[in-house]
């Protein structure tokens, strides 16, 4: 080990030395670590990739409509037996949607097994089935991804819950609820995930549980956006695709 | 003997697969490579035709490498292969259409896990007479692209996956396996490097499509010439960002680089040394680029500057 | 590495036989041939493992002589800043406490 030599003159550049050793005790005052050790090694990451898992940092509501679409946020939805979801807490759950994927994104699977083919309506006594209009469904991925996004989303929203009426003959339905067209799932809150689980083979197989449902949205939104964003547990799925490819 | 594989009878070959024989030269390693499956012999026919290869070991192979089903089972139902290095390591099985990419996987794993003659980065090399430009950065961000087109320019194509730093002197050993490519960048490559140098596609894994350029036979022949480092760059493609170069502090790019080593923290004091020694003839600098022309570009700045000469 | 709560009255020693080290424009790469760990260091880090590689040195001692070294006031170093470079060396091993009887 050799001994620095300090120069003594005040030459320029040791008077832009001093000043920047000045500026970094400041910073180092402030909190800025003055040793730093170059532990992370690529042969972890090799490693790690496909044993990599993540804990969810909060709850995650998932609603999925007929189409496959979902919607990811943390409201209450409220179901009551004899009548169904509760309009008011969809479309509120859709406006303040943390992510919204587009029609055919979730798994047949993860769809609701019942859906409506008309609109409730309390006002209209006839039958017409219009209750799809195919000019509202979402084209884009990209143009939906990333919410927040209130504006679309309640857009989506109005339209999802009037698609979703159901078909009751008598129409006996109660505006305020919908008996079908939805569901809901919730992974909780530190709920850990282990991506490779939901592997066979190459193909991701999540057509298991909620957390199936979560890895099969995650996949989605790799795809569009890869590491970026705040998706939980995406630089765990970004890794494992890495891997893969 | 060691010839060309194109130069081999097809049969010949899947029968020194099957018997575990096939002995690929490349670089600084002899690859003994075992695997019986069409869609491999397809592939190795295909992309490593120039490559040299023997039909019977013919000295100690460095890299073993087994391509096998994962059970007897996926041996004939929803046949499976999967890559086995010969050594206890998480690989996941794969579709046998897919025996390509499980072969490559196996290569690399071996590669980063098992060697300990150099400091072994992740990274594309390319050098020409000058040295050579180390490209250090994570998946996604251009490597492979930057790594073909600069290929294109005339440039020797080292690695596209890995820098082979010689624990002796620094120098860059060359690796030139074929470059793997990804989504957006298999088109952008074909246009670069013309579609016959490209892989039919792989489709539906689940990184979306899959493809291999192949190395060009004079970048093969020159594949025992060593390079120094001249330049080490730290590249960073994002769409839409405004080129941007920064100088690093030698110092700084250790700190990028030993994060990107496969085995840094297995050999311990000669690595630290060898890659001292690398940051000491080489400029590092780290590119923010939203296309290849404007990364390209970058690097000619840089070189037209004086630096990396 | 650290053994237990630092006390006031420890003085610091590093054995510069277990350590390389390389100088890149006032920062300073280290590597610790007992952990095989690679550390980055500044000028001020790097100086205080250099003092107690010369002789075991105080908190206070140390602040004083590279106060001089680095032509810095009270104000620009304080003992304070010196503890906290001198807990993060402890960590990675390079520095050890002696007890001074």
């Amino acid at each position: 080990m050799t001994e620095r030599p300090e120069n003594s003159e005040d030459t320029p550049e040791h008077l832009k030395r001093l000043s920047d050793r000045r500026q970094l005790l400041k910073l180092g005052a402030g909190g800025l670590p003055m040793v730093l050790t170059l532990k992370a090694s690529a042969q972890q990451v090799v490693i790690s990739q496909l044993q990599c898992a993540f804990v969810l940092p909060s709850r995650v509501r998932i609603l999925v409509d007929c189409d496959g679409r979902a919607w990811v946020g943390t409201r209450r939805v409220r179901y009551v037996n004899g009548k169904g979801w509760k309009v008011s807490d969809i479309v509120r759950f859709k406006d303040r949607a943390n992510y919204v994927f587009p029609a055919g994104t979730v798994p047949n699977d993860f769809r609701p097994s019942a859906c409506p083919e008309e609109i409730c309506d309390p006002d209209d006594d006839d039958d017409d089935d219009n209750s799809y209009n195919s000019s509202n469904q979402i084209s884009e991925l990209d143009a939906l991804l990333n919410a927040p996004m209130p504006s679309n989303a309640a857009e989506i929203a109005s339209f999802a819950v009037n698609s979703s009426r159901s078909d009751d003959d008598d129409d006996d339905c109660d505006p305020d609820y919908q008996d079908n067209g939805y569901a809901l799932y919730t992974v909780n809150k530190n709920t850990e995930i282990t991506p490779a689980d939901y592997l066979n083979g190459s193909n991701w197989d999540p057509s298991s549980d909620a957390k199936g449902l979560y890895i099969a949205l995650s996949l989605t939104y790799a795809n569009s956006y890869g590491n970026q964003g705040n998706w939980p547990g995406i630089s765990c799925i970004v890794s494992i695709l890495n891997y893969l490819g | 003997m060691t010839v060309k594989l194109a130069q081999h009878n097809r049969r010949d070959i899947a029968s020194a697969l099957k018997k575990g024989m096939f002995t690929l030269t490349l670089g600084p390693f002899k690859h003994l490579v075992s695997g019986t499956s069409a869609p491999l012999l397809d592939y190795l026919y295909d992309t490593y035709r120039d490559y040299d290869v023997a039909l019977k070991p013919t000295d100690v192979s460095e890299i073993i490498l087994n391509l096998k089903a994962p059970n007897i089972l996926r041996r004939f139902i929803r046949p499976q292969v999967s890559p086995d290095p010969g050594f206890e390591v998480p690989t996941i099985p794969l579709p046998l259409k897919m025996a390509p990419l499980a072969f490559e996987m196996g290569m690399n794993l071996s590669v980063a896990l098992k060697c300990c003659r150099f400091v072994t980065v992740h990274a594309g090399v390319v050098a020409n007479e000058q040295g050579a430009i180390i490209m250090s950065a994570a998946s996604g961000s251009g490597k492979s692209t930057l790594s073909a087109a600069l290929a294109d320019q005339g440039y020797r194509l080292f690695s596209d996956e890995f820098a082979l730093i010689d624990l002796e002197d620094a120098m860059l050993h060359p690796y030139p396996r074929p470059i793997s490519l990804k989504q957006d960048s298999i088109a952008v490559v074909r246009d670069i490097v013309g579609a016959d140098r490209i892989s039919a596609p792989l489709s539906g894994t689940p990184k979306g499509d899959i493809a291999y350029c192949r190395v060009s036979e004079h970048d093969l022949l020159q594949a025992h010439k060593k390079a120094a480092a001249k330049l080490i760059l730290f590249p960073r493609y994002e769409a839409g960002v405004s080129p941007m170069a920064r100088k690093l502090n030698p110092a700084e790019a250790v700190m990028k680089l030993i994060p990107a080593s496969t085995n840094y923290s297995l050999l311990g004091e000669p690595a630290f040394r060898a890659v001292l020694k690398l940051v000491r003839q080489a400029k590092a600098y780290e590119l923010s680029y939203g296309t290849t022309e404007q990364s390209l570009q970058l690097i000619a700045d840089i070189q037209a500057s004086g630096a990396g000469r | 590495m650290a053994a237990g709560p630092l006390k006031e009255t420890f003085h610091w020693k590093s054995d510069a036989s277990l350590w390389l080290s390389e100088e890149f424009d006032d920062t300073f790469l280290v590597f610790f041939r007992p952990s095989g760990e690679t550390h980055f260091l500044n000028f001020l880090s790097f100086g205080v493992l250099s003092k107690c590689s010369e002789q075991p040195h105080s908190k206070e001692k140390l602040a004083s002589a590279l106060r001089d070294l680095f032509d810095l006031s009270e104000t620009e170093l304080p003992e304070s800043l010196i503890a906290t470079v001198i807990e993060q060396l402890d960590e990675t091993g390079l520095l050890t406490p002696v007890v001074q009887s």
